[in-house]
């Protein structure tokens, strides 16, 4: 590489980006995803960094944006019956939660709190549906991709169902 | 304040209009600062060299308009004279009427030989707009999105959803709106340009850009430059012919405007009410004066776009409005 070059590259390209690019390239949904398409996918992404023990979303509200776990750990809790907050699931840097306010603005089924401080990615659901708009070829693999994830779920809760069934009726 | 606020508006509006270009090439992995600082350095060249083509051609014609218009205003006297002694016979008052038109006349002409001097202050303090527009535009180019990831960080992370339903809907919705006005005036003025030229009216170049400009008034706008055209015709011409000329190139223009352009090219942005945008063209003029008039529709739609959403949230929050369900009785669970 030339001198020149390699000053345009430190003037003009932007290092960042190229760390943002490669996370978000470990995420599953955006996995088949190649280095442009995910470029775009990053230009529709917001992002934020929660404190320690902060709200996310709550339990009930109206949910419109999945979140991508860049860094940090998130704790996802239910209230029970009696009002007791359940504890879910801690999802770690990778993975993704809130993907059902993508196919519905539905209240969300759990609350999502920091465990630490936790660096995260917002996929908004209007711009999500605007990009699809420009983009179709990428709208479609992360459809497909959310449903193969959604299918998944439904599956797995199916044979839980089934199994706990089953155990019921065992004397 | 009106002075204040001006330039931050209209580097607000460049900012608009430009950020597209500009977000394009960081999505492919470029700093947002060398980007507006190479898109500044080619805009800039590109604009001396148009300058150096249209702004002589416009600063001959102001001194021309200045030296001609006695002798404009003089004919224009004489043809509404001959139309009134015409129908003198129809107009029981036509002695009473022609000298109190003729003082009017004066007094005029005497208003505009005056205020021409203001237009060309106008016209300097046009240039430091020009100068001091673009500034504050690059500031809001490269720090605008850190000025939103700062609101995002220090919203309660629970809001951040809410802050952004507000904020996509509001950009989405501005922008396409700023972006299709600019390209609707920008045809509107050609369009008004090409139709002065050819029915033969002088400064057809001034009133073709002032036509494009005052689209971004709603309505208002191209009635007054329709008036000052038509009264320029008439003092040019000589007759009423001319007028109708006029006439027929803005009313072919808006026709052209109402029927062809608006579905087409602002068909995506908002649909503002024309009682809503009169009223909003009427207040901002009351408050803010001129640039009450430009921003009024565009602050309107925002007030919509915001107000709906508000609403949502709250008719969901306190249970007036239930959030759809899913038909589950018809999911089959394999």
């Amino acid at each position: 590489m030339t001198i020149w070059n390699r000053l345009v590259r430190r003037i003009a390209v932007d290092p960042e980006f190229e760390r943002r690019k490669k996370s978000l390239s470990q995420i599953p949904i955006l996995q088949g995803l190649n280095a442009t398409q995910l470029a775009r996918v990053l230009s529709m992404l917001y992002h934020r960094t929660y404190q320690e023990g902060e709200a996310i979303f709550n339990e009930g509200e109206i949910g419109r944006a999945l979140f991508i776990i860049e860094t940090g750990k998130v704790a996802l809790t239910k209230k029970d019956v009696q009002g007791r907050s359940q504890h879910l699931a801690t999802l770690e840097s990778g993975d993704f939660f809130g993907e059902m306010a993508l196919l519905e603005e539905m209240p969300r089924s759990a609350a999502a709190v920091a465990r630490e401080q936790s660096s995260l990615f917002l996929m908004y659901k209007s711009s999500l549906d605007a990009f699809v708009l420009v983009h179709p070829d990428i709208g479609a693999l992360i459809s497909s991709a959310l449903a193969k994830l959604m299918s998944g779920r439904v599956r797995m809760l199916s044979e839980k169902l089934s199994s706990t069934e089953q155990n019921g009726k065992t004397p | 304040m009106r002075e204040i606020l001006t330039p931050f508006v209209l580097a607000l509006l460049v900012t608009y209009l430009i950020n597209p270009l500009i977000s394009f090439f960081e999505n492919k992995g470029y700093r947002r600062r060398a980007l507006v600082a190479f898109l500044y350095l080619i805009a800039g060249s590109g604009l001396t060299l148009a300058a150096s083509q249209v702004i002589p051609k416009i600063s001959h014609e102001i001194p021309e308009l200045q030296a001609s218009l006695p002798q404009r205003l003089q004919s224009l006297k004489m043809v509404t004279f001959k139309t009134i002694e015409k129908n003198a016979k129809r107009l029981p008052n036509s002695k009473k009427i022609i000298p109190m038109l003729d003082t009017k006349i004066q007094e005029a002409a005497g208003w505009l030989l005056a205020s021409l001097p203001d237009v060309a202050s106008g016209i300097a303090s046009f240039f430091s707009l020009l100068i001091l527009v673009p500034f504050v535009a690059f500031f809001f180019l490269t720090d605008g999105p850190l000025i939103f990831e700062w609101l995002l960080r220090v919203c309660p992370g629970r809001h951040v959803e809410k802050i952004l339903h507000v904020y996509c809907a509001i950009n989405e919705t501005l922008g396409s709106y700023l972006r299709a006005l600019i390209i609707e005036c920008s045809l509107i003025g050609a369009l008004t340009a090409a139709g002065l030229w050819w029915i033969d009216l002088d400064y057809w170049l001034v009133l073709g850009l002032l036509t494009g400009l005052s689209g971004f008034i709603p309505y208002v706008g191209p009635v007054l430059v329709g008036m000052a055209a038509a009264g320029l015709a008439l003092a040019q011409h000589g007759d009423l012919s001319a007028v109708l000329g006029v006439l027929a190139v803005f009313t072919g223009v808006q026709f052209i405007d109402n029927w062809i352009l608006q579905p087409v090219i602002m068909s995506r942005s908002v649909n503002l009410h024309p009682a809503v945008l009169l009223f909003a063209l009427m207040a901002g003029g009351k408050f803010f004066g001129f640039l009450g008039l430009i921003l009024a529709a565009p602050v309107a739609c925002i007030v919509k776009v915001t107000a709906q959403i508000l609403l949502e949230y709250y008719m969901t929050e306190t249970g007036l409005k239930k959030p759809p369900k899913l038909p589950l009785q018809q999911t089959l669970i394999i």
